[in-house]
């Protein structure tokens, strides 16, 4: 009896539910997305005392509800795809809220296992669980875990093996009493005589009508003689509210809650403290009427100070100097083999410097998401979201928008997947479309050149004109956004007003494994795309410059010149209707790092200082003032394209994207520098 | 005497009545706790949406949606 289990993880948002799948798998993990939807699927597998078992993580939920694509997705993997057993983890520290998914899974007839977790938090809250008593009472194994410290893994493996091998079935049935039962009854008899294929329970699927579940109502729509159904259901509906007093729905999930104070009362024993616990008194000031914004602006101020000295700066620097030396090193063993100049260049510039220009900023993006993962992992991210919807929702956008604009700051692609945590489908699609107007960490680049050739070391009043150019253009970038949103929810998606609700979880020190693999999860994902893109990308952009052969590298007679020289007059109308300076802004819809190193290639710069040299030839403040608000606004990368089509789930709306922004990016770099000509500018 | 949610001052309990409306968001505050019969807590009640504690659970509810949640002070 040795088959491959099959086990699903189900539990709240913040239950230590990832902790657990980190344990149990380890780096034997694949993080995809369910068909159809946008929502991730994590499975992995573990091999334990010679069983192979696959274990798939279902997305956080609170209930097996319908009323977002992460419960339906729940829902129909456990009924649907039958795995052999549901692990149910817990936050012990907040049993009576979590057990109402318990019930819900219950129902399902699911072969159950319930992992209290977190009690090492529950512990220090002096909550003490019967945990045979609870195990009793849901007639399925329990076992206490505090997952981040691997401590009872083993004894949940053996129990989840045990009933997955076992014949026993799950017959817990909650009793809603009995004006509920009958009705239920009615209804589950009226199905069965219908319908011929039954692709849910019928007693549950009866049970889901009553509660109005949206799923459950259109999958009965497409049984044929389904007004049967529907009018039993009204006629059981009615009669409910006669004889209970309210909707069924309310009081089913009353009669849940019944069920598990009884079972908590019964087995949990908790000292009733009106002690502020820790987490509200940290709440006290940063969700502080006054306070609570300045806060908030410190955190975000350190974050990115934080990655641009050290991520950007000291490592990044480091980074420099290793393909640089790397691009020596390199050269010179080529040569001594007496290589051909062309294989050289191609190493050399072509390759390692291409390449270089780039990954020069992937330690900024690492130590941009490990702060980002922090702040999630603690739990602050929940309370910036409280803190930036009161003016978020002045401009008609949702405050979780707030948060996502600020990870889009260090990649348009994190921001817009993070999206993910909007619930109202309006709110989630403006969300989405103007994530692409903050600036990206990948912008950086071409702010740093274009400002260090024209604005740094001069001074508007007491600052340095560089720094208010680049801090410019973030605040530009996001005004963008915040327009271009306000337009979206006032004139294209109209929808409902959206409430907001969310939970804040209780605050907690984020443990460095969870941490790394948050941060790592993230920034391998950018890695490999850039890897390969830009890889790409340098490879096409050094043949074209090197073709015709033996045509003068870079130049206007080579490939690349040709194809700028048809682009440029696009923009002259913005100041700089160079093939040079189209050919780098073509470059820059694959990835925008590679604006920059597009530029070093066409004008022949081999460094730094060359390329700065070369710029303050072809261009002049204002045309680079130009350059970089088109380079800010304009079409988002190729892999920011791809997460819009991947999370609108539609090729549309991200052709729209890349067409507003292509227009606003022309429009924006034509407008500054026309409006600075009128002022007197060059 | 049943009132909304909006008008229950800082620091105060209240037990909750119902969750008007029946949209889905109501049923989903309902799963997440917020009951007839439960017990909140009114953590945060000046400015911008409230922050309520019910059992061990912390919930911001929006003033437009604390406004459907019909409660008695306690």
């Amino acid at each position: 009896m040795s088959k491959d289990l099959v086990i699903a993880l189900a539990g709240n948002p913040n239950c230590g539910k990832t902790s657990l799948f980190n344990s149990l798998t380890g780096s034997k993990q694949h993080v995809g997305n369910w068909p159809g939807v946008t929502v991730e699927k994590k499975e992995g597998r573990f091999k334990f005392e010679g069983r192979n078992v696959i274990v798939v993580d279902l997305p956080g939920t609170y209930s097996l509800g319908a009323y977002s694509e992460d419960e339906v997705v729940a829902r129909d993997f456990i009924l649907k795809s039958k795995p052999d057993v549901v692990i149910n983890v817990i936050d012990s520290s907040n049993i009576e809220r979590n057990l109402y998914l318990t019930m819900q899974i219950l129902e399902t007839g699911a072969k159950m296992v319930l992992a209290l977790n977190m009690m090492d938090e529950a512990r220090n809250k002096n909550i003490e669980i019967n945990v045979n008593k609870i195990s009793k009472a849901l007639n399925i194994p329990v076992v206490e875990t505090v997952a981040t410290k691997n401590e009872g893994i083993r004894e949940l493996i053996k129990e989840t093996i045990k009933i997955g091998d076992s014949g026993q079935h799950n017959t817990f049935r909650i009793n809603y009493g009995k004006d509920i039962e009958k009705e239920i009854e009615l209804i589950a008899e009226t199905i069965s005589q219908v319908s011929a294929t039954k692709e849910y329970p019928t007693q549950w699927a009866s049970l889901k009508l009553l509660e109005g579940d949206e799923y459950i109502k259109k999958y009965v729509n497409e049984i044929e003689d389904f007004e049967k159904i529907n009018n039993t259901l009204d006629k059981s509906i009615e009669n409910l509210i006669v004889k209970i007093g309210y909707e069924p729905d309310a009081f089913i999930i009353d009669k849940r809650y019944e069920l598990i104070s009884k079972i908590v009362k019964e087995s949990v024993k908790k000292e009733i403290s009106n002690i502020e616990s820790t987490s509200d008194k940290i709440d006290k000031w940063t969700t502080h009427k006054y306070l609570g914004i300045p806060i908030f602006a410190v955190v975000m101020f350190l974050m990115y100070q934080i990655a641009m000295t050290f991520g950007n700066g000291f490592l990044g620097g480091l980074v420099d100097s290793g393909f640089s030396a790397l691009g020596g090193f390199v050269g010179g063993i080529l040569e001594s083999m007496g290589s051909p100049a062309l294989l050289q260049s191609f190493v050399t510039d072509g390759l390692i410097g291409g390449l270089g220009s780039v990954f020069v900023f992937t330690p900024m993006i690492f130590t941009m998401y490990f702060l980002i993962a922090i702040l999630e992992d603690s739990g602050y991210m929940a309370r910036a979201a409280y803190i930036m919807d009161k003016f978020m929702n002045s401009i008609g956008l949702h405050g979780k928008t707030a948060v996502s604009l600020i990870i889009s700051s260090g990649c348009n692609v994190a921001g817009i997947m993070s999206t993910r945590t909007l619930d109202s489908k309006k709110d989630r699609m403006i969300a989405i479309l103007i994530n692409p107007f903050v600036s990206c960490s990948a912008r950086l680049p071409v702010y740093a050149l274009f400002a260090g050739a024209f604005f740094i070391g001069r001074k508007i009043w007491f600052f340095d004109a560089g720094g208010v150019v680049v801090f410019g253009l973030y605040v530009l970038g996001i005004a963008v956004a915040i327009l271009m949103g306000k337009f979206l929810s006032e004139k294209v998606f109209k929808g409902e007003e959206s409430y907001f609700v969310m939970e804040l979880p209780p605050y907690r020190v984020p443990t460095a494994k969870s941490v790394f693999i948050h941060m790592w999860e993230k920034s391998s994902h950018f890695l490999k795309k850039m890897g390969t893109i830009i890889l790409g990308l340098v490879i096409i952009v050094w043949v074209l410059s090197n073709l015709p052969m033996g045509v003068e590298p870079g130049t206007k007679d080579s490939l690349i010149g040709s194809v700028g020289a048809v682009i440029a007059p696009i923009f002259s109308p913005a100041g700089f209707g160079t093939w040079q300076a189209g050919v780098s802004l073509i470059t820059g819809l694959a990835a925008k790092e590679a604006v920059v190193s597009t530029l070093g290639t066409v004008y022949a710069a081999s460094n730094d200082v060359s390329l700065t040299a070369a710029i303050q030839q072809a261009f002049t403040p204002l045309t680079s003032l130009a350059f970089m608000v088109m380079t800010l606004l304009y079409c988002p990368c190729a892999a920011t394209i791809g997460a819009i089509r991947r999370e609108t789930n539609s090729r549309k709306w991200a052709l729209i994207a890349v067409i507003y922004t292509c227009v606003i990016g022309w429009g924006g770099g034509v407008l500054v520098y026309q409006i600075g000509r009128l002022l007197g500018f060059n | 005497m049943d009132m909304p949610l909006n008008f229950i001052g800082l620091g105060k309990f209240a037990k909750i009545n119902s969750v008007q409306g029946g949209e889905a968001i109501c049923k989903k505050i309902m799963e997440m706790g917020m009951n007839k019969g439960s017990i909140i807590k009114i953590m945060k009640n000046d400015s911008g949406p409230l922050i309520v504690k019910v059992g061990e659970t912390r919930l911001v509810l929006g003033r437009g949606m604390a406004q459907k949640v019909m409660v008695r002070e306690v």
